[in-house]
C-alpha cells in the first residue's frame, strides 16, 4: 500500500506540472493565432473604440501575464472562467457536454471490444484462414474509411432506407447505436489488428507449448492463458485512444448533431474565445493525464513484473 | 496486493463515471420538457399526447441577445418569443405590430409612436414605454452590443406616457421602421435588475415562451396560451423545438425520415431528393443574400486601377457558374436585387456582363503588369465553394489575370479583411426585411474590407439616403449610388445572388417562409 | 511386458516458406517401464522434436509428422483425438523444457500454473489444489509460502524446479527432460542433477532425459541412444555405450570429454559440422565427416543393427566386422 500511495502521489505531482504547462501553452498560443475574440464579436464596421471597450469589457487589455494570472487563480478556486460568446460560465458549458462526450466514448468502446475481440482473437488463432483473411479486410478498412463517409453512410442505410434508427441527436438510446458504431467501429480496426498479431505471438511463446504439454485444452488457452499476455500492448492503445475519443470526436459530432465537447472546442476556437479554449483543453489534458495514470494502473495490476515505480 | 489495486482502479472508474454524469445537468434554465431518455422528438409520434414542431438549421445560437452577434438563424427563432413594434411582409410594408399607430416629425428627427395596451411579458411585466425606453437605448448608448451602430444615431427615448414613447434622433434614420422590424421589445424591469443574464431565460411578448436550451442540442419553446394576438387563429402546437444540424445531408436525411418538420439551408443538389420524399415539400425561391468579393484598391495595388476592376468584373461567366455549378441561384448584376430597396431591372441589366474580350481588353491597357492576385475565401458561403471559386480563377486566368486562391478558417479571414491584407476577399451578405442598409453601412459608409477606395460621390449619396425616410425617394438615392457602383467597379465585385431553399413537412400550416431566409413559425399549426 | 513408449520410423519435416528441413529420419526408440533412457546429440540433431512429437506438441504450421508410428502404453499418439491427448499431456506424459525463464508465463503465479495441471486431470477445488501445489513446492525443495510468487522472482534455478513441479504434478508415467540444465550455471546444475536423482529414486516412472551433456546420462540413465541427424546412430546400456562405443560418431563425441586426471592430451574432436537438416547427404548421414567412409556408406543408409547384449549400431563397418 505504501507503494501504491508513494506512486499516486508522484503522478498527481508531476500531473500538476503537465496542467501548468498545459495551461501556458493553451494561453499563449491562441493568442499567437490572428483573430481578436472582441473583433470577432463586433460588426465589420465596428470602431477602434468599440473594439477597445468590448476588449476591456472581457477582460482582455490587462497585460498578458496579469490575465494569465488571474485565470491561473479563478482556476485554483475552481472556476474555470467565462465563456466571452456564450456569456456563461465555462464549467457549465464544459461539464454540460462531458456526459454527452463520455456516453459515446464508453459506447465506442464496448462497441470496439466487441467486435475486436473475437475477430483479433480467432485470426491469432487462425493465421492464414478465411476469418483472418475477412478481419484483415476489415482491419483495412475500419483504418482507411473517413467517419464521415462511414457515419452518412450509416444514416442513409439505417435512418432514411430502413427507418429502424434515428438519423441525428441525443437522448435515448438509439441515438447512440450509429455515433457510437461510426466511431468504434475504426477503433475496433486497430485493436483487431493489435489483438491479431499478440495473439500469434504469444501462441508461439515456449510458455504456451510448455501449457498445452500440461494438458490444457486449447479453448482454455486461448481465453485465458494466452490472452492476458497478448492483451497487454492493446490496453496502452486503448488507454491513447479513450483519451482522444474524450477530447470529443469532432467529426462524428457533426454528422450526428451529437452535443459533444468536440463541436464546443471547435466552436471555441473558431470564435478565439480564450477562457473556454483555455478551460477545455485543461480539462482535456486533464482526463488525458488521469487514463493515463489508470492505464499505468491496469498495467501493473496486469503484469506482475512491473512495478510502480 | 494486486487484488487491493484492482479494487481502487475500479472505485476510481466509477467515480470519473459518476462526475461526469453529474457534472451534467446543469443547463440554462430549468429544463422543462427535455427530450429524456426513451422519447424521440419524431415528427410522426406525439410524445404523450403534446403536438411538437421540430425545425432545425445549420447553426446553434449562442447568444440570445438579439443586440449581441445574432446568427442567421437566431432571426428565426426571435420572432417565436419576442414581439416587435412594427411587422413587415419582407417585401417594405410595414404593419402594427406592438405599436399601433406612429408617425414621424417634418424633420424626420422625432418618431412618435402609440403602444398597445394590455401585452404582458412573460415574466408578468407589462408591455409599456419603459419597455421601448429600455429596449432602444440600450441598443443606442451601449457600445459593446454588436448591433449598436444601427441604433447610435438616437439620442433618447421618451416615455411620454404609458403607451407613447418618442424617439428623438441625432440625424435621420431613413430605416426605421424597418430595423425595429428586428429589434424585439424587452421587459425594462428585468433588464435593469438582471443586465444580460436576463436572456437566460429570455423572457418576451411573443406567441412562444422560452422554455430550456441545451448547447448545441436543442432549444424548446412552449405555446404562450395567453399571447395578445392569437386572434381565431391559435396554434394547435403545444412546443416548438429547435436544432442545429451543421451537416447539410444529416439535416436532409433527417427530414426524409420524418425527425424533422422543416429544414432550412438546403444544398441545391439535394432538393431532388427531397422534393421526392412522401409528405415533404420543398420551397425554393430567389433570395436575398448576395455574395461578393471585395477588391483591394490600395495604393499600388492591381485593384486600384479602375480597368482592372472592370476586367475582373467582365472576365466571369456569373450565368455559366450558376447554371452548371450552383444548379440554383442568379447572377447578380447589380448590388441588391429584386423585392430590396434600391433595385432595377432595367439598370441591371447594363453591368456585370460576362464579355471575356472586353475583359482581355481592359486588363491589357491597365497597369497590371502580371503580378500575383491573392484571392481568400472562407468555405461555405455559397455551396460547392471550391468548385465556384476554381471556375473564377480559371476566368481569371483566362483573362490574363495570375491568381492564387486561399480557403482558410474564419477568425484568420476576417482578421485579415480587416487589415486589407488580400486582393480579393470572398464573402456574403444577406439583405433582411427588404433593406440594404446592414450592408451599405458596414461596408460602404465605412471600409470595413479596408479596400481603401474612397468615391465621395457615392458616400455622399448614401449618407443622404440613410437619412431619408421616404421610402421611394431613398429608393431613388439608392439607385443613382449603385450605378456609381457598378460603374466604378469597385470596393465590391458582386458575384452571385443564391436562392433560398427550404423544406417542410405537409403537416405543417401557417409557416411563412420569406427570400431573406427568415422563417416565422409563430403561427405554425400542425396535422 | 509391452514397452511404455514405442517410436518406430518415425519421420518429421519442417517446412518453413523456403527451405523443408528433414529433422528425424527414421527415428526408432523404446523405453520400458521404470526405465531412464537418456537421449544424447548435438544441437539441432532432433532431440526436441522427438519429445514434442511423443506429445504431439509440434509447431502447428510448421511441423509435419510424414511417417513412422509412437505408441505410448499400447495407444498410437498420432491417432488420438484432442481429448485423449489432453488427458494424456501432462497426466501420463510430462515434459520439463530447457529454457526455464520462457517456459513459465510471466503473467501467472507458479501457484497457479501447478493448480493449472492439478485441477485439469483430476477433480480438486481451487483450494485442496493449491495445498497440493504447495507439497510439490516442497517437494522440489521451494519454500511452501513461494506459491504466490511470480516466475521473475525467482532465480533460473529455481524456475526449473518450479517447471518440474509441475511436470510432475499427476504422477506421469513418462517424464520427458528437454535439456533441463543446459540454461543453467554448474553449480545449479549439479544441484537440479541431485534434485532429479531424488525423485528419480522415490518413484517408479519412466523418463527420457534429453541432453548433450554425456556426464548427466551417466548419472541419471541405464539405457542411452546416441541421435545424429535425426537418426539413432547407437543405442545400449550406460555402460556399454560409454566403455565400449561402436560408432565413431559416439566415439568422437566420448573422445572429446576431457579428462580431468591423468594426462593432458589434445581433445579430440570430430572434423567437419553438423549436418544441415535443409541440405542432409545421401546414405549414411554421418559420411561426410567419417573417417572410414567407404562408397557403400556414401549410397546406402545402414540400419540399426543389434551387436550382442543389447547394443545397437548403425553402421557398415561394425557390421562387416561381425
Amino acid at each position: 500500500m505504501q507503494n501504491f500511495m508513494q506512486f499516486m502521489v508522484k503522478r498527481l505531482l508531476s500531473a500538476v506540472i503537465v496542467l501548468f504547462g498545459v495551461s501556458i501553452v493553451a494561453f499563449g498560443l491562441m493568442r499567437l493565432a490572428p483573430g481578436n475574440p472582441a473583433a470577432l464579436m463586433l460588426p465589420d464596421n465596428a470602431t477602434v473604440e468599440q473594439i477597445a471597450a468590448v476588449e476591456a469589457k472581457m477582460g482582455l487589455n490587462k497585460p498578458l501575464i496579469q490575465q494569465y494570472l488571474i485565470y491561473i487563480g479563478d482556476v485554483l478556486h475552481g472556476n474555470l472562467g467565462t465563456s466571452i460568446f456564450f456569456n456563461r460560465s465555462c464549467g457549465e458549458l464544459i461539464f454540460g457536454r462531458l456526459p454527452a462526450t463520455g456516453l459515446l466514448t464508453f459506447a465506442a468502446v464496448v462497441v470496439s471490444i466487441l467486435v475486436s475481440f473475437p475477430m483479433g482473437i480467432i485470426s491469432g488463432i487462425k493465421k492464414g484462414s478465411a476469418i483472418d483473411f475477412f478481419s484483415m479486410v476489415f482491419a483495412l478498412l475500419g483504418m482507411s474509411m473517413s467517419q464521415v463517409w462511414l457515419g452518412l453512410l450509416f444514416i442513409l442505410f439505417f435512418g432514411v432506407f430502413m427507418g429502424v434508427l434515428p438519423t441525428q441527436g441525443y437522448g435515448s438510446f438509439r441515438n447512440l447505436i450509429l455515433p457510437a458504431l461510426t466511431l468504434g467501429l475504426p477503433l475496433a480496426a486497430l485493436v483487431t489488428r493489435m489483438l491479431r498479431s499478440g495473439m500469434y505471438e504469444v501462441l508461439e511463446e515456449d510458455y504456451i507449448t510448455a501449457t498445452k504439454a500440461r494438458g490444457i485444452g486449447n479453448f482454455k488457452i486461448y481465453t485465458r492463458y494466452a490472452l492476458k499476455n497478448a492483451l497487454l500492448p492493446t490496453i496502452t492503445i486503448i488507454g491513447m485512444q479513450i483519451g482522444q475519443l474524450l477530447a470529443g470526436a469532432i467529426i462524428v459530432e457533426q454528422v450526428f448533431g451529437w452535443p459533444g465537447l468536440g463541436s464546443l472546442t471547435v466552436k471555441a476556437i473558431n470564435m478565439r474565445d480564450f477562457p473556454l479554449i483555455q478551460s477545455i483543453l485543461l480539462v482535456t489534458a486533464s482526463l488525458f493525464v488521469i487514463i493515463n495514470i489508470l492505464v499505468d494502473i491496469i498495467y501493473v495490476a496486469v503484469d506482475p513484473r512491473m512495478s510502480l515505480n | 496486493m494486486r487484488k487491493r489495486i484492482i479494487c481502487c482502479l475500479l472505485a476510481a472508474v466509477l467515480g470519473i463515471g459518476t462526475l461526469s454524469g453529474c457534472g451534467g445537468g446543469t443547463k440554462s434554465s430549468t429544463p422543462g420538457t427535455n427530450a429524456e431518455g426513451g422519447t424521440e422528438t419524431s415528427a410522426g409520434k406525439k410524445e404523450g399526447g403534446e403536438n411538437v414542431v421540430t425545425f432545425s438549421m445549420s447553426e446553434d445560437v449562442y447568444t440570445w441577445d438579439p443586440m449581441g452577434q445574432p446568427v442567421v438563424p437566431f432571426y428565426s427563432i426571435q420572432l417565436l418569443i419576442y414581439d416587435m413594434l412594427v411587422r413587415t411582409d419582407h417585401a417594405g410594408n410595414y404593419e402594427p405590430g406592438l405599436a399601433t399607430e406612429w408617425s414621424v416629425s417634418d424633420d424626420g428627427l422625432d418618431w412618435t409612436f402609440k403602444l398597445r395596451q394590455g401585452v404582458k411579458f412573460h415574466n408578468g411585466e407589462d408591455f409599456n414605454a419603459d419597455s421601448v425606453k429600455a429596449t432602444l437605448e440600450r441598443g443606442a448608448f451601449n457600445n459593446t452590443l454588436n448591433m449598436n451602430f444601427l441604433w447610435s444615431d438616437i439620442e433618447s427615448v421618451e416615455a411620454s406616457d404609458e403607451y407613447t414613447a418618442v424617439i428623438h434622433c441625432k440625424k435621420p434614420i431613413g430605416d426605421m421602421l424597418n430595423q425595429l422590424t428586428y429589434m424585439p421589445m424587452l421587459p425594462a424591469k428585468a433588464l435593469a435588475e438582471q443586465g444580460e443574464d436576463m436572456f437566460k431565460t429570455s423572457p418576451g411578448t411573443g406567441p412562444w415562451k422560452f422554455v430550456s436550451w441545451d448547447p448545441g442540442n436543442e432549444a424548446v419553446f412552449v405555446r404562450n396560451d395567453d399571447y395578445w394576438d392569437w386572434g381565431d387563429q391559435k396554434s394547435n402546437v403545444d412546443k416548438i423545438i429547435y436544432k442545429p444540424i451543421s451537416e447539410d445531408t444529416t439535416r436532409v436525411s433527417s427530414m426524409r425520415t420524418g425527425e424533422f418538420d422543416l429544414i432550412s439551408n438546403i444544398p441545391p443538389d439535394q432538393v431532388d431528393v427531397l422534393s421526392g420524399t412522401d409528405g415533404v415539400t420543398v420551397d425554393s425561391k430567389p433570395g436575398t443574400t448576395i455574395s461578393w468579393m471585395a477588391l483591394q484598391s490600395g495604393q499600388g495595388k492591381p485593384f486600384a486601377d479602375k480597368n482592372v476592376r472592370l476586367a475582373l468584373t467582365h472576365a466571369i461567366d456569373r450565368k455559366l457558374i450558376v447554371e452548371s455549378i450552383l444548379g440554383s441561384g442568379s447572377p447578380a448584376y447589380w448590388p441588391v436585387m429584386e423585392g430590396v430597396t434600391g433595385y432595377d431591372k432595367d439598370l441591371e441589366s447594363k453591368y456585370n456582363q460576362y464579355d471575356p474580350e472586353l475583359a482581355k481588353k481592359l486588363l491589357k491597357e491597365s497597369s497590371y503588369k502580371g503580378e500575383e492576385i491573392y484571392f481568400m475565401a472562407i468555405d461555405g458561403k455559397v455551396p460547392r465553394t471550391k468548385e465556384v471559386l476554381q471556375a473564377v480563377m480559371s476566368m481569371m486566368t483566362e483573362a490574363g489575370f495570375n491568381v492564387k486562391l486561399e480557403i482558410m478558417e474564419g477568425a484568420t479571414f476576417v482578421t485579415k479583411r480587416s487589415a486589407g491584407d488580400y486582393d480579393i476577399a470572398f464573402s456574403n451578405v444577406f439583405y433582411n426585411n427588404g433593406s440594404p442598409w446592414r450592408h451599405m453601412i458596414t461596408h460602404w459608409l465605412s471600409d470595413s474590407c479596408n479596400t481603401q477606395l474612397e468615391n465621395p460621390e457615392i458616400t455622399s449619396l448614401l449618407t443622404e439616403a440613410r437619412q431619408t425616410i421616404d421610402r421611394s425617394k431613398q429608393d431613388e438615392l439608392l439607385k443613382q449610388a449603385f450605378t456609381l457602383m457598378m460603374e466604378d467597379g469597385g470596393r465590391m465585385c458582386y458575384f452571385i445572388n443564391l436562392d433560398t431553399i427550404n423544406a417542410y413537412s405537409n403537416k405543417l400550416s401557417g409557416v411563412k417562409l420569406y427570400n431573406d431566409t427568415i422563417i416565422d413559425l409563430s403561427r405554425v399549426m400542425k396535422n | 511386458m509391452a514397452p511404455l513408449l514405442e517410436i518406430k520410423d518415425l519421420h518429421v519435416e519442417y517446412k518453413t516458406g523456403r527451405a523443408t528441413a528433414k529433422a528425424l529420419n527414421g527415428i526408432n526408440l523404446t523405453i520400458e517401464r521404470g526405465e531412464a533412457l537418456g537421449l544424447v546429440g548435438e544441437t539441432g540433431a532432433g532431440k526436441t522434436t522427438i519429445a514434442l512429437s511423443a506429445l504431439k506438441l509440434l509447431p502447428r504450421e510448421v511441423g509435419n509428422i510424414t511417417g513412422g508410428s509412437i505408441l505410448f502404453d499400447g495407444k498410437s499418439v498420432l491417432d488420438m483425438n484432442h481429448k485423449s491427448l489432453e488427458e494424456m499431456r501432462g497426466n501420463k506424459i510430462s515434459m520439463i523444457f530447457q529454457n526455464p525463464l520462457s517456459s513459465l508465463n510471466p503473467l501467472f503465479t507458479v501457484g497457479e500454473q501447478i493448480s493449472m495441471v492439478i485441477r485439469k486431470h483430476e477433480k480438486l477445488s481451487k483450494k485442496e489444489a493449491a495445498k497440493r501445489a504447495q507439497e510439490l513446492l516442497e517437494l522440489v525443495g521451494i519454500a511452501k509460502y513461494r506459491l504466490d510468487d511470480f516466475p521473475h522472482q525467482f532465480s533460473g534455478g529455481m524456475r526449473q524446479r518450479v517447471g518440474i513441479a509441475a511436470a510432475l504434478a499427476c504422477n506421469p508415467e513418462l517424464l520427458i527432460a528437454d535439456e533441463p540444465t543446459t540454461a543453467l550455471d554448474v553449480t545449479i546444475q549439479a544441484q537440479i542433477l541431485e534434485l532429479m536423482k531424488e525423485l528419480q529414486r522415490k518413484r517408479s516412472s519412466s523418463l527420457l532425459m534429453i541432453t548433450h551433456n554425456l556426464g548427466i546420462i551417466a548419472e541419471l540413465c541405464q539405457k542411452v541412444a546416441v541421435i545424429y541427424a535425426g537418426t539413432i546412430i547407437e543405442y545400449g546400456t550406460v555402460e556399454e555405450v560409454f566403455t565400449n562405443p561402436r560408432h565413431w560418431y559416439t566415439k568422437g563425441l566420448l573422445g572429446a570429454i576431457p579428462n580431468l586426471s591423468g594426462p593432458r592430451n589434445r581433445l579430440a574432436f570430430i572434423p567437419g559440422n553438423v549436418a544441415n537438416a535443409c541440405l542432409l547427404p545421401d546414405g549414411c548421414k554421418f559420411h561426410p565427416r567419417c573417417n572410414s567412409c567407404t562408397d557403400r556408406c556414401r549410397k546406402e543408409v545402414p540400419p540399426l543393427q543389434e551387436y550382442g547384449s543389447g547394443h545397437l549400431v548403425a553402421c557398415f563397418e561394425r557390421e562387416e566386422a561381425n
